[in-house]
């Protein structure tokens, strides 16, 4: 019998996918393997000899090119080889040795065996297809929380006439067996009545119940359109203290359904949403900023698992909504309304939903018109107040200045069209690097209509084809951190050496690209995952690379997440030392596919000129 | 005079005429390691060892070979560095097997060994007490092959520069586990194979050309 070298044993299992098999059969491979110093000088003979194995990179250099896809520079922890495996089809293999090393050899027959393990399968077919081994992503507990209102509200909701008696209301809940009614004039929704308000406005106050429904019910109730997702329904329903939110079309506004506190709980499992019950309990500027501070806290205690990372920046982000919206009105309730309709912008991480802890403030104020002295002190006053709150709640004060305490950036609606039009008139590389983060832009508080109407004359902007060649130049300059022979490249004098920038150097660079193929096809929401969601294939982008793009977004802001929780930072410095042997390989192949995606996009939009 | 240029040349011993034309490609390897109770090869006795086949530049993990070996007496420090306990020990096989295997295997391989003083002098020992019949075998020293690499790289040989796992540094190989006869035998093997690579790219030398790095060495077991 045959003995196993602890040192092939030790290589296998710190390899993945093979650490995820038993030990017996990494034994058993480790015992019937070759190992081969692979030189130039004798590759064409280790090809006709091994042309049929799996090939494990230990040490060297290679450029391999071993199906029809493009050649790959490989190093030490790469396989090659697998397509021909897999596919059953002997591709010619070829390779280009840049520095000679020991290859592990393994039998194709162990290496079919292994196949029968899921993961091990998973991780072979999905880097066949160049596609991120994700399923994690989808198998996320958290992943409902991206589902469109739409997807989710099947049930037409229950309505009534606003001349319809109280008893008959009652008598139609009863019936459909509902604990709510939408109350319908013309299909336009004029109000809600609910379980409570007969309960304590009909019962408690004796009322006679042949009243007309319109006398008890809740007028201009909260409501979603069904493009929205659950999450945007758990902030509704959390911010506003109800347990019912109408669903309106979104184009016709005519009710489409009912959503409920009873069926987000059915599939709520991630305590990290309480943080935005918490903070919309706040009556005061103190109160809000105690709660503030305790969400990093909460964060690091309660985000576990890999889905509660995927929406903690969208928690944060609607936390910092719910802290703009109450010092706005913590600010009216000293100083009264304010003197003309308003809209509170939000940009870049805020305005994605992607924020992260340490992420600054990027905000400006929409002004219906241009205010006189008054007014715009007002204004001033109001901005100081909430940019200042924000930065008591924990939310830095933007170092770039770009806040709505900014004079520059209290604007009035035609002032920020004019804006846009010079944008895309001179879109020179200074000025871009200048205006790039205006491009992820949100209405999060104040009349929303206002900024409804900038995104009306912006669209066509946007979609001028020398304004998204700049962004796709743009969007070129940026590299992700791989070497020609896909090593990872380090961030230079970092306190720990084996430290990659996620920010820069990837998760900003998918942001860039997907915001050019939204803008390109006039899409409005600014979160990258959403756009994802909504760009056409006509775009260029096919469903594959969309959903791979998807998922690498996911598994990078994953692992920025972890990484700051873990390590109790607030810096997007992830090591490499932290992450899995898969991880490591994962995070190759999302380099990888940022990197094509790059290509791609300076091809479409610049023409191949990057 | 013309012996002594040759002694020079090619070592105490020539190297035998079925291996010294072969190309290194095509010479069947064996490394080998052994593991000692004591540095000093008189008083030690061997605890395990371990072997490993290879040839034109592979290695069928296959034929690897490992034994802890039974001795009696004072173990001193030793066992503990390479992760044995005295009970091991005592329930492994008897050296002779060992030895016997070896034996057969003189004369169609190569042997190859991190300093290769110590323990052809530990095999001859036993080759002694066992009463076999002396034998001859080539063996490659990838110690001195290293010092060799080195002086003609470098000019001198840096403190510790010829420790197996520096040597493999050298060559960017992966670390390996250390004081286990078999992964230090296959650690060694697949250094030689850097080193051979690097002294000559194509392959295409004969194993008496190499002896000019005085890596290769005869030595005849039981003499």
């Amino acid at each position: 019998m045959s003995e196993t070298a602890q040192q092939i044993l030790d290589f296998l299992e710190q390899q993945g996918p093979f650490d995820e098999l038993p030990t017996e059969r990494l034994k058993e491979i480790a015992q019937n393997s070759q190992l081969i110093y692979l030189a130039d000088e004798n590759k064409q003979e280790m090809i006709e000899q091994y042309g049929r194995e799996l090939f494990i990179i230990q040490s060297g250099q290679f450029a391999v090119k071993d199906c029809d896809g493009p050649i790959k520079h490989l190093s030490d922890g790469d396989y090659f080889n697998f397509p021909s495996l897999l596919d059953d089809v002997s591709y010619k293999l070829s390779i280009v040795v840049d520095s000679p090393g020991l290859i592990l050899i393994v039998n194709h027959t162990y290496f079919t065996s292994a196949m029968d393990d899921p993961k091990f399968s998973r991780f072979f077919r999905a880097s066949h297809n160049d596609e991120l081994q994700n399923q994690a992503v989808t198998d996320a507990n958290s992943m409902w929380l991206y589902k469109p209102l739409s997807e989710v509200v099947s049930k037409a909701p229950v309505t009534i006439a606003p001349t319809a008696s109280i008893q008959s209301c009652a008598q139609k809940m009863k019936k459909h067996k509902v604990s709510s009614v939408l109350v319908m004039e013309e299909q336009k929704l004029i109000g809600i009545i609910t379980d409570r308000d007969l309960r304590n406005r009909v019962v408690a106050e004796g009322l006679n119940i042949q009243f007309p429904v319109k006398q008890v019910m809740t007028e201009n109730p909260a409501f979603l359109t069904n493009h929205k997702t659950i999450f945007d329904a758990v902030g509704k329903l959390n911010e506003f203290g109800i347990n019912h939110l109408p669903v309106l079309d979104a184009v016709t506004g005519e009710a489409v359904g009912m959503i409920t506190n009873t069926d987000i709980s059915k599939q709520q499992r991630s305590n990290v949403l309480f943080i935005i019950s918490d903070l919309s309990k706040s009556e005061n500027l103190s109160e809000l900023v105690d709660r503030s501070w305790q969400i990093p806290h909460f964060l690091s205690s309660s985000a576990k698992r890999a889905g509660d990372f995927d929406i903690a920046g969208k928690v944060l982000s609607q936390a910092t909504d719910i802290m703009t919206r109450k010092l706005i009105t913590f600010f009216q309730q000293k100083h009264g309304q304010a003197p003309m309709r308003y809209c509170w912008l939000v940009y870049g991480s805020q305005a994605r939903e992607d924020q992260v802890m340490g992420s600054d403030q990027d905000n400006a104020l929409l002004l219906e018109r241009d205010p006189n002295e008054q007014e715009a002190t007002y204004f001033e006053e109001m901005a100081g107040y909430v940019c200042m709150g924000l930065a008591k709640c924990g939310i830095k004060l933007c170092p770039g200045n770009i806040m709505a305490s900014n004079p520059e950036l209290r604007n009035s609606v035609d002032e920020a069209i004019k804006e846009s039009e010079r944008w895309v008139r001179s879109p020179t590389p200074k000025a871009m690097l200048h205006f790039n983060i205006f491009l992820d832009a949100r209405a999060a508080a104040g009349d929303t209509s206002l900024f409804a109407k900038l995104q009306e004359a912006r669209v066509p902007l946007f979609k001028k084809s020398m304004f998204l060649a700049a962004l796709a130049r743009q969007v070129n300059e940026e590299s992700v951190p791989l070497s020609m022979f896909q090593k990872f490249v380090y961030v230079k004098n970092a306190e720990h050496k084996d430290s990659i920038d996620i920010k820069c150097s990837a998760v900003a660079i998918i942001n860039s690209l997907v915001r050019l193929y939204a803008l390109s096809e006039g899409l409005k929401m600014p979160a990258t995952v959403a756009r994802l969601k909504n760009i056409s294939t006509a775009s260029g982008l096919s469903d594959k690379d969309r959903n791979n793009l998807r998922d690498i977004w996911l598994f990078l802001n994953r692992l920025r997440w972890r990484h700051q929780l873990t390590n109790k930072v607030q810096d997007n410095l992830i090591r490499v030392s932290d992450l899995s042997s898969i991880e490591k390989h994962q995070l190759k192949a999302a380099f990888q596919a940022i990197h094509r995606a790059q290509q791609g996009a300076v091809l479409k939009f610049s023409g191949g000129i990057g | 005079m013309l012996d002594f240029i040759k002694k020079v040349v090619l070592g105490r011993h020539p190297i035998p005429d079925k291996f010294k034309h072969s190309r290194y490609s095509e010479l069947p390897f064996l490394a080998i390691d052994l593991e000692f109770t004591d540095l000093d090869t008189d008083k030690a006795k061997v605890t395990s060892i371990g072997w490993i086949k290879g040839q034109n530049f592979s290695i069928n993990l296959n034929t690897a070979h490992y034994q802890v070996v039974r001795a009696k007496g004072d173990l001193k420090q030793s066992p503990v560095i390479h992760g044995l306990t005295a009970k091991e020990i005592a329930k492994g096989s008897h050296i002779k097997e060992h030895i016997l295997q070896l034996e057969s295997m003189v004369d169609s391989h190569v042997w190859i060994f991190h300093n290769a003083n110590l323990d052809i002098k530990m095999i001859s020992k036993l080759w002694k007490l066992l009463a076999l019949p002396p034998k001859t075998v080539t063996t490659i020293d990838t110690m001195l092959l290293q010092i060799y690499v080195l002086e003609k790289s470098q000019g001198f040989i840096p403190k510790g520069g010829v420790q197996l796992s520096s040597c493999r540094k050298y060559f960017s190989l992966p670390p390996a586990p250390e004081h286990n006869a078999l992964d230090d035998a296959l650690a060694t093997l697949s250094l030689l194979y850097a080193q051979l690579y690097s002294l000559n790219k194509n392959g295409h030398m004969n194993l008496i050309e190499l002896s000019h790095t005085r890596a290769i060495q005869t030595f005849t077991l039981g003499g």
